[in-house]
Parts: structure tokens; sequence; C-alpha cells
């Protein structure tokens, strides 16, 4: 518990941030040149923390799996950007935003660092309009606002349907003219297989060049880990397919701590699974949810009648329509948080209202609002989204009602990070969805932008200066020294090792089987047996994965099923680590509901038990790892029920 | 490709721009060479024609121009060929399965409807110009009015010497030289084709031949012009060459269907209101020019 | 669904590279293209031949990683799309496909159908963004913009970097790509302070990677995945010619082809 120092600032929570970087050290021009920095991803913390670091001076190196930094999965953030600008006069503060953020949390999220994000929200707009982000406008030319999920406000800044790729060029713009001036070095599709620890600092990373399957040595004074989410764990999630926890789980099992993996954000408004085929899951913005209702019929018989095809939804009269989400929560209605949004469509599914050929789908309805608004205003707001369901339904969303069906989406959990988003290993940082820091247990629509960015620009180039102050005495780091050859022999024969199985299940085979188990039992829904028993069951799995995975070509070529299982095999001990927070958090809060914890369908926190942060240690190969607790304390916040009704 | 030094490198879009507002500038002499070409159609037995080659054909400002064009023209080619060689060798690996990507109506072709036209150029200019530079032979016409003028002139030179002559022998040499010029122009008289023209009061005497031509210069020394008017009715009296100059025009056609509308995308002229009304007259212009032309070998097959 | 696949195959970059056919049976319609070709990875393995090598990442449409030459066209034969949005039920049951990667001297292929794009990457490093150094920047609100000029800005904004453009183009021109970056900034008064450095820079820096002129066939807009019209190309020529009239220097000192 020692270790467990999260160096919140002192003060009261409004001059927290304030009172830090004044008090804070600095490094000077001349000795940033000394320094350098490794980032690992390109998404939006990546890509702008890595920009703000080079235009300081730093040098840094950035790498990306993909083929280029603009690709990062940032890009597919549709909806807005939260900022409490309170552009539309309607009541908004950083204090509102800070509290929304918190309650949408469900009161699991650092106090002190949410704080932060409200604070330095506004900033972020104002940088994006600089880099020229073409947010969207009303005809004075000022910036428009929409509403989103959690919020009683209009904060949410968008660039049409597209804003979390607008936001990622703006960073990605910044990143290029880095690199041009050469402050910033780029390693394109180069993947971060381990982490290299110096007297136990993070001194260094080994990557796979996945064009050649090179491996790669690259030292530095300090490691920024920007690789996102491990939503992929589930096989099936609105992640990018190279989205994976290989980099912080690398640092997980040098010692970095691994917080609340149990919180996995299921996003209510996805389309729904087709066959065993589907590979990936596609996420519709939740902005949607602004305008169109959710709905499924009040009848079993209609259910029938549409499972069969029998009957079109709209043939379903007003009266025979259950908008549940409006009957179940009449103040927030259509826009209640993510997790009550997913979890009262799995509610209605289960009891056997689901739609679609499979019955696990609902209506999401845009008569009301095109009759409301036009279509052509509908087609303004929400046309791109529209036009990419019709190209995977087949079918026109202006005319019949879209299905859609909660789908995993984000991880609010990751490395532990102080106030300063260091990790508990001295020199490596975590930002972004990489780490677990404010959004407790459940993300808010429109937050991911905000906090990526946040943390990248505003928060990083700041507190990084302070930890990495004292290292401007040390030379550059050679990656010729027994560290580097230790942890490359590592890495070339994990990869031998998995070549060499030549066992008969593919790599997507035995993925499909965890994803299985994480969602049927660390899923939407979770019980104490459930996720004990898929501890038991991943552990078998990854078992299985070592004795009979078949994983075909080379090390030294392009070889996508290397990376695929290099990935897999870091998954089966994630997932067993998830399973384990699950199993041991005793409540619902957020994303973790256990359906032990519950009054009336609604989620049951145990506040004098869990108001914790659960910060997991590993402790070596197959043991088990050690659950360690950071307090949440509230000052500010008074702890109440969430209540959206 | 060997590099080029540097002051002769240009970037991609200069050397567009430059092709385009070449392309622009030939198409107004597409014009000009057209409402001249029209001419011909009129039942005149070619007056306004030749008046209009004429006024092309003497005119100093003409003249200047037709070097620009010369240099535009080869320029144009030369922009053409350069890029498209660049261009074919941005893409050294092409398609197995070629290319079903929606494109403008004869965008593709531009580098083979321009060789063409190029081609054309070619056989246009040994038919009619290389006539004028006396490259070819061709047929020509002196103006009656150039005779007269010539022939006082000529008069008027051997009155004026005579004046000014102190000895006999002198006045001896001139008398002959009189003798010589008077017996001279009994040719005038007894060529069929002189004597009715002028004595038929027209302007022109026409559809001469170079020996003719040689005949009447030696007498006096009139100037004369290539007769483009007869150069076409004559030539579009083959059937092929009336094929070969459809099938050209075709060609031309399809450079310019893109090449307007093309021309200005490219210096930047793109406009929501405006851009359909310049795709529209391009159409047009393209029709209108390329038929327009194909009029006269047709016109002079069937009606000449 | 049946189909007949004929792929490119490319062991490596320097490897001379052949068209493979393979037999795919007992498709869904609703199946996606890439699925497809997952499925037919798995067969591969089941068989332990090398899977086909291609690159996706987001499989929604938006992260421009995906790259396919379908049919002949680039992201197949559907508008609007990228590879991974294209469904089989837009093809007929028993056809054959040609799968091609990308083509072009500026995107050289690495693997199979896989190829190289940091060209792109070049191109926007030479100038396409507006150089505003984290923080010190004024308030969003501070400068009104025209509605209809952010609209435009975001039209050609959404450009997705995909490559679809020159892949289409048959000059393998990147004018498109370079356009949209131009147009965007262009539009907005923030981009405006640098717009004649960064359009000859660009412009410059498209030269010298090796892509193909434009000619404005318009095969470009009519793949481009997120729709982008031509008209933006205008709008680079038009900031060019105003760069070129205003006779500015380029960026970071250096000399540029006229």
């Amino acid at each position: 518990m020692a270790n467990l120092d999260s160096k919140i600032p002192q003060g009261t929570l409004e001059q927290k941030w304030t009172t830090y970087k004044t008090s804070q050290s600095l490094i000077n021009p001349a000795n940033k040149r000394r320094i350098d920095v490794i980032v690992v991803g390109t998404g939006l913390a990546g890509a702008s923390a890595a920009a703000s670091l080079g235009a300081l001076g730093f040098n840094v190196k950035i790498f990306c799996i993909s083929d280029s930094p603009r690709r990062a999965h940032s890009i597919a953030a549709q909806g807005g950007i939260n900022a409490a600008k309170n552009y539309p006069n309607d009541g908004d503060s950083v204090d509102r935003l800070f509290y929304d953020t918190i309650k949408g949390g469900d009161y699991r999220a650092r106090e002190s660092n949410v704080h932060r994000l409200a604070e330095v929200s506004n900033s972020i707009i104002d940088q994006s309009v600089a880099q020229g982000v073409p947010f969207a406008r009303d005809y004075s030319g000022y910036l428009d606002n929409r509403s989103f999920g959690g919020a009683q406000v209009s904060r949410t800044f968008y660039a049409r349907g597209q804003t979390g790729q607008q936001l990622l060029i703006g960073a990605y713009g910044a990143l290029s003219r880095e690199i041009e001036r050469k402050t910033v070095e780029l390693f394109a599709r180069q993947e971060m297989l381990d982490l290299v620890l110096v007297d136990g600092v993070a001194r260094g990373i080994i990557t796979r060049d996945v064009t050649t399957g090179e491996i790669h040595r690259h030292a530095a004074h300090a490691v920024v880990l920007a690789t996102g989410g491990y939503g992929n764990v589930f096989f099936l999630s609105t992640n990018a397919m190279n989205s994976n926890v290989s980099a912080i789980w690398k640092a997980y099992k040098k010692g970095a701590y691994f917080a609340n993996p149990c919180y996995v954000q299921i996003h209510p408004t996805c389309i729904p699974v087709h066959g065993d085929y589907q590979s990936k899951l596609t996420l519709m913005s939740e902005s949607l949810r602004n305008d169109g209702r959710i709905w499924v019929p009040k009848s079993l018989e209609d259910v029938k009648e549409i499972r069969a095809g029998r009957m079109k939804p709209i043939n379903i009269p007003e009266e025979g329509r259950d908008y549940y989400l409006e009957r179940r929560y009449p103040a927030f209605g259509n826009l209640v948080p993510r997790d009550v949004a997913s979890r009262a469509a799995k509610e209605r599914c289960d009891a056997g209202y689901g739609v679609g050929s499979t019955g696990l789908a609902v209506y999401l309805d845009f008569s009301d609002a095109i009759k409301r608004l036009g279509k052509e205003k509908v087609e303004e707001r929400y046309g791109n989204l529209f036009q990419m369901y019709e190209k995977i339904e087949d079918e026109n969303p202006y005319e019949t009602p879209m299905k859609i069906y909660p789908a995993v989406h984000y991880t609010m959990g990751g490395l532990w990070v102080d106030y300063e988003l260091q990790t508990t290993i001295k020199g490596l940082f975590a930002i972004g969805e990489a780490n677990f820091s404010d959004h407790g247990a459940n993300r808010l629509g429109a937050s991911a932008l905000m906090q990526g960015l946040a943390d990248g620009y505003f928060v990083l180039p700041y507190t990084i200066q302070n930890c990495l102050a004292d290292q401007i005495q040390v030379p550059h780091f050679s990656t010729n020294i027994s560290e580097f050859d230790e942890v490359e022999n590592h890495v070339k024969a994990r990869i031998e090792k998995l070549l060499s199985i030549n066992g008969k299940q593919s790599v997507d085979t035995i993925h499909k089987k965890l994803g299985k188990i994480m969602w049927d039992y660390v899923g939407m829904a979770r019980t104490k047996n459930g996720t004990a028993q898929a501890i038991e069951m991943i552990k078998q799995l990854r078992e299985e994965f070592w004795n009979d995975v078949r994983v075909v070509g080379k090390a030294d070529e392009m070889n996508n099923e290397l990376e695929k299982a290099l990935r897999l095999a870091d998954y089966l001990e994630l997932g067993e680590l998830m399973a384990r927070d699950a199993n041991l958090r005793d409540e619902s809060c957020g994303g973790h509901f256990r359906e032990e914890y519950q009054t009336d369908g609604e989620a049951k926190r145990d506040d004098e038990h869990f108001m914790h942060v659960a910060a997991w240690e590993f402790t070596g190969e197959n043991a088990e790892p050690k659950r360690n607790v950071e307090p949440l304390n509230y000052e500010t916040v008074k702890v109440a029920q969430r209540n959206y009704k | 490709m060997p590099k080029l030094p540097k002051f002769l490198q240009f970037a991609s879009i200069t050397k567009k721009i430059t092709l385009a507002l070449i392309g622009l500038f030939l198409m107004l002499f597409l014009l000009t060479h057209l409402g001249i070409n029209l001419c011909l159609l009129r039942n005149d037995g070619g007056e306004w024609f030749r008046a209009a080659a004429h006024f092309m054909g003497t005119n100093y400002i003409v003249k200047v121009f037709e070097v620009v064009l010369f240099g535009a023209i080869a320029l144009h080619i030369l922009l053409a060929l350069t890029i498209q060689i660049h261009n074919w060798r941005a893409r050294p690996v092409g398609y197995a399965s070629g290319s079903k990507s929606k494109t403008a109506f004869g965008s593709k072709l531009m580098i083979w409807s321009g060789l063409l036209v190029a081609l054309f150029l070619c056989i246009h200019l040994v038919n009619f110009w290389f006539a004028k530079v006396g490259w070819n032979e061709g047929r020509y016409l002196i103006k009656v009015s150039a005779i007269e003028k010539a022939y006082k002139v000529k008069q008027q030179a051997l009155s004026d010497a005579f004046i000014k002559t102190e000895t006999d022998e002198e006045r001896m040499q001139i008398e002959a030289d009189f003798v010589a010029f008077q017996d001279g122009l009994e040719f005038f008289q007894t060529n069929e084709k002189l004597s009715d023209a002028l004595h038929g009061g027209f302007d022109y005497i026409t559809d001469l031949s170079k020996a003719e031509i040689r005949e009447i210069t030696a007498v006096l020394p009139v100037k004369y012009e290539p007769d483009f008017y007869v150069m076409v009715r004559d030539l579009f009296q083959n059937k092929w060459i009336v094929l070969m100059y459809l099938f050209f025009l075709t060609a031309l056609c399809f450079h310019l269907m893109h090449a307007f509308q093309s021309a200005f995308q490219t210096l930047g002229m793109a406009h929501s209101k405006y851009t359909p009304i310049i795709k529209v007259v391009g159409v047009i212009f393209a029709l209108g020019v390329s038929v327009g032309f194909a009029i006269i070998p047709i016109f002079f097959y069937f009606c000449k | 669904m049946n189909f007949t696949l004929k792929i490119w195959r490319q062991e490596n970059a320097k490897a001379k590279g052949r068209f493979e056919i393979y037999k795919i049976t007992d498709i869904s319609s609703d199946c996606s293209f890439l699925e497809m070709l997952d499925i037919l990875n798995e067969q591969l393995v089941d068989k332990i031949e090398k899977p086909i090598c291609f690159d996706h990442d987001c499989r929604e449409g938006i992260c421009g990683m995906c790259s396919l030459y379908i049919n002949g066209r680039p992201h197949g034969n559907d508008d609007d799309i990228t590879t991974c949005q294209l469904h089989m039920r837009k093809f007929k049951d028993g056809q054959t496909i040609t799968i091609e990667p990308w083509r072009s001297k500026a995107f050289p292929v690495i693997k199979d159908l896989v190829v190289d794009r940091s060209a792109f990457d070049k191109i926007i490093q030479a100038g396409g963004y507006i150089s505003a150094t984290t923080g010190g920047v004024p308030d969003g609100n501070a400068i009104p913009i025209r509605k209809t000029d952010a609209d435009t800005a975001m039209d050609a904004a959404a450009c997705i970097g995909c490559g679809a453009c020159v892949a289409s183009c048959k000059n393998a021109s990147a004018m498109l790509f370079v356009a949209a970056k131009v147009s965007h900034l262009a539009h907005l008064p923030q981009g405006k302070i640098e717009a004649h450095e960064r359009v000859q820079a660009m412009v410059k820096r498209m030269d010298e990677l090796g892509f193909g002129n434009c000619t404005n066939t318009g095969a470009c807009e009519a793949e481009c995945p997120k729709g982008i019209k031509i008209d933006h190309i205008a709008k680079l020529n038009r900031e060019f010619i105003a760069a070129r009239l205003g006779a500015q220097l380029p960026k970071e000192g250096g000399s540029v082809a006229i």
C-alpha cells in the first residue's frame, strides 16, 4: 500500500492543478534536448503528447502499429468531445462537467484528476480550433453544441459524425509538424513487444517491425504508453482489429499496477451481430440517441411475428411499442448513460422482447425526429451514420427503424497512474485509455476524446517535466546493455515458442473461445460464481493455446498470424485478471454489474467496502496477482446513488 | 529520364496550368480558323474566304501571331508528352483487372486524341501551309489590282529611267527593256485564265499553277498567294481524304470534349453554380467546332 | 454464395509477385468482404498455408487502412465506401473476383496486398497542418467562421488518407489527397496565415515522391470513400496560383520549382 502514492497536490479541488503547475519542477530548454522520450501509440493521447513534447524541445520517438499515425482508433469516435465552455448559456461550468463525470463514473474516479480534466477541457477546444479542426458551427459562425448521454446541458462539440477523426487529424498535423522539424522521429508499422527496465526505471522498449519481422531496441529516459484499451479481449468489440493490450500488459508484468481491469463499457448503440464469421462490431454514435427513440414491441406475439419476418416494425402501432428507456427514466429518457442504456436493452432482450433474427436487438427509431425536424435536418445531423448503417444492414434507416444492440466499446480500467500520470514504474507513463484515471467505473459519451487530448496536450507535458527534472544529468542511453539483451532474447524466445507449437487451432478460433467466455461471464452482467468459473476456464484455455495453437509463417516476415498470437497470449492472461477483479468487487458500479447487487434492476454500489481503486500487482507467472487498494476520498462531491429517473 | 537542370524543373501544377492556358489559346485559334473556314460555304466563288485568307496571310500582326501559334502548339505537345511520360512512370506495374472507375468523357484518351490531333496538324500543314511557304506545290492566286499596280510601277519605273537617261546608249537600253516588257504582257492576253480575269472584272486571277506563276513573275514582279479555296475544293474531291479528315476531326472532338472544362478546372475555376454551365459550353464548343470543320470536306465532296 | 478469387501474392517488397486462384464456398451474403478474406485465411491456416496479408484496422470505414483493388475499382464495386464496408451481397454468386494491391510507384508493395503509404504522411509533414503549438491560442469562438466555409472545410477534411484516389487515377496522382488538405485549411481563417507556404511545400513534396499529374479524369472523385469532390483540386490550383503570384518563398527556406 505504501507505494500507491497518488501524489494528489494539497489545497482545495479548484486549486490543486494550479498549485501543482506553479510549484512543479521545470526543465530548461537546453536540458530538454538532452532527454529522450519514447511515446508508444499515435492516437489522440500519444499524438498530442508527442507533438507537445517535441515542441517543448524533448527528443521524442513515437511508435505506431499501423502504416500511419493517422489510423489510430481514436479516429472512430463519432459523436463529439465535451468541454465546459457554456457557449449555449445553459448553465454549464467546470464544476458541472466535473460533477457529471464523477457521477457518470459512478463515484469510482479520482476527484482531483477529474477536476483537472474538466479544467483543461476548454483549452482542448481552443487548441483544436486553432489547428483547423472543422467543428460544426451555426449560421452566426460560432461553435455549435449537441447534447449527449449523462448530461443535462449541451456541451458536446462535434465535427459531423467524425469528431474523433478530425481531432486526431489535428493532433496528427501537430505531430507531423514536429516530425518535419525533426524533434519527433516516427516509427510506423512497429509493434511494441516489451518494456526494458534499467535499475527499475523504464528506459526503453523492444519493437518488432511488422513488415520485416526484425526486432529493434529503442532507449530513452522515459517511456509513455498511449496504446489505448483492451476491449478486443472479447474478440468482438468496436475496437479496431489492431487495438491490443500487449504494451500495457508487458508493463504490468514488469511491475506497473493494473487498475480496475473489470471496468468495461458496453456501448448501447452498436449494429447487432450477424454470424460467427463476424470479425468486428460497428458502433453507431451515441449522438443518435439525441433524436432517435429506443423501443421494443410490447407484446410477445408481435416479437414472434417480427423475428419470423412476417411483420415489419413500422406496422406496429404506437400503443404496441414499449419505449422502455423513456418509461423507466423519464428525466433522462433515451439519454441515460451508456451502462444504464446497455443493461436496459439486455434486460428487454433477456425477457424475450428482442427483435432481429437473433432476438438480440432493439429498435432505434427516427420516424418522430423525421416528422419533427424533416428528413433534411436528420440527414444533416446523422447522414453519414445512416449511410454506414445502410451499407452494413442493407436497410434504409429513414424508412425503417435501426436495429441496435450493446457491444464492448471502451475499457475504463488500465495502468494505475498517479496524479502525474506516472505508473508504479518510475519513468513509465500511461495516458489516454491506457490508464485508468478519469472515468471511474463508467465513461460518459464524448469524454474519451476529452481525456486523451487533455492528457497529451495539457497534463503530461507538465507532469513529465516534474518527473524528469532529475534526469538531465543522465546521458543518452545505449541499447547495447545486458538489460536490452535479456528482454530481446525473451521476446525472441516467445516468438520461437509460438511458431513451434504447430497445433491444430487457429489463433482466431481460440480468441473466439476466449471472447465467448468473457462475454458470457465477464460481460454486461456478472456473478460471483460466473467470474470464478471464468477464471478456471481461461486458465484452461491458456493451456490449450500454448499446446494447440497453430501459427503459420515465419518470424522474419510480415506475419499477421504471429502478431495475433502474440496479442492473444496476453489477452489470455488479462482475461483472467479481469475475471478476478470482477469476482472480488462485490458490488455493482458503472460498467461492472454484478447480478447479486441490484435494486429494481438498477446497479447497487457498496461504498463502504468498495469506494476504492483496485490496483493489481503482478507477482510472477502463474502466481496469484496481488490486489492493492487506493481509497477514493470524495472531499467535494456528495456521493449519492446515481439517479437518472 | 535524365534529370533536367534546375531552371527547367517546373512544379507539376505549373506545367498543367501552362498546358491549360495554351489549350485555351489554341481553342481561340480554332474558333478563328472555323470562322474563316465557314466562309467557304458562301456561294460566292470563294470571295469572302479569299479576302479573309488574304488578310490572314498578309497582316503583320497575324504573322507575329502565326509564330506565337506554332510556338504554343510545340509547347503544348512538349508539355503534354512530359506530363504523360511522368504519369506512366508513376505506375510502373498496372492493374490486371483494368479500371472500371467512372471518369469524365474522353478524359482518359487525352494523350491519344492529342497525338492524333498532332498528326492531323502535320497532314493539314502538308496539305495547305506547305504550299504557302513553298515546300509543296499548291495552287495560287494573284490579285488583279496587284497586276495593275505592278504594271503601273514598272511603267513608271521605266519612264522615270527614260527621263533620267543622258546618253543614247542608255536610251536604247530602256527602249529595249520597254519592248521586252510589252512583249511579255502579250502573255497576259494570250493566256486564257489571265485575260478572262483581266477583262472579266474579277478581283483575282485564281487557280494558278507554280509554272504559271513563274511565267507571270518573270514579266511582272507581282505578289502571289496560295489559292486555298481551290486547294480545298480539289483536295476534298478525294473520298479517302474526306474520310481521313472526318476521322481526325472526331479525335479533335474527343480532345476538346474534355479539354474545355478541364482547362477551367486546372485554372482553379470550379464553382457549384458556374461549373455545370462551363461543362455544357464545353460540349457545345467541342461539337460545334468539330462539326463546323467537318461540314467543309463533306460540302466540297458532295456539292463542288 | 461461392466465389473464385484471383489474388495477388507477393512474398515481400523485393519478390516478384503473381496471381493465385482460390475457391471459396458457402459465404453468407451479409458477410463483409474482409470477413470473406478472414474465412479464406482461416482455411489457408487449416491447410498450413500462409494466409493472405492485407491492411485493415477499424473495419468501420474511417481509419483508411483497408486498401484493396477489387475487380477494377479501389474499394470494390460500390460507391462511398471503404473495402471493409463492402459486402458480399454486392457480388454475383459464382463470380470471379480479382483482388490487387494499390498500384503506384509512390506506394510500393510490402507483401501480398499490403502497400506502403508513408508517402502520404510525408506530404502532410511538408505542411499539411496549421502550426499551432500547444497552448497560447485564442478562445474557440474568438474568430467566427462562416458556416458555409466551415462546412466546406469539413467536406475536405473528411479525407481518411486511404489512397483510393491514387489507386484509381490512371496517372497515380495524389492531387485529390493534397487538395483535400489544402482546401480544408484554406477555407479556415486560421489556415490562411500559412496558406502560401503550405500549398507550395505540399505540392513540391508530392512531386518529389513520384506521384503522377492530375488530368482531371475524375476517377478519384468517383472512388473516394468520403465523396471528396474534385472541386477541391480546383481550389488547390487556385491556392497554388495565388501563392506563386504572391511569390512567397517556401517554408524553411530552400527553393522550389516554379
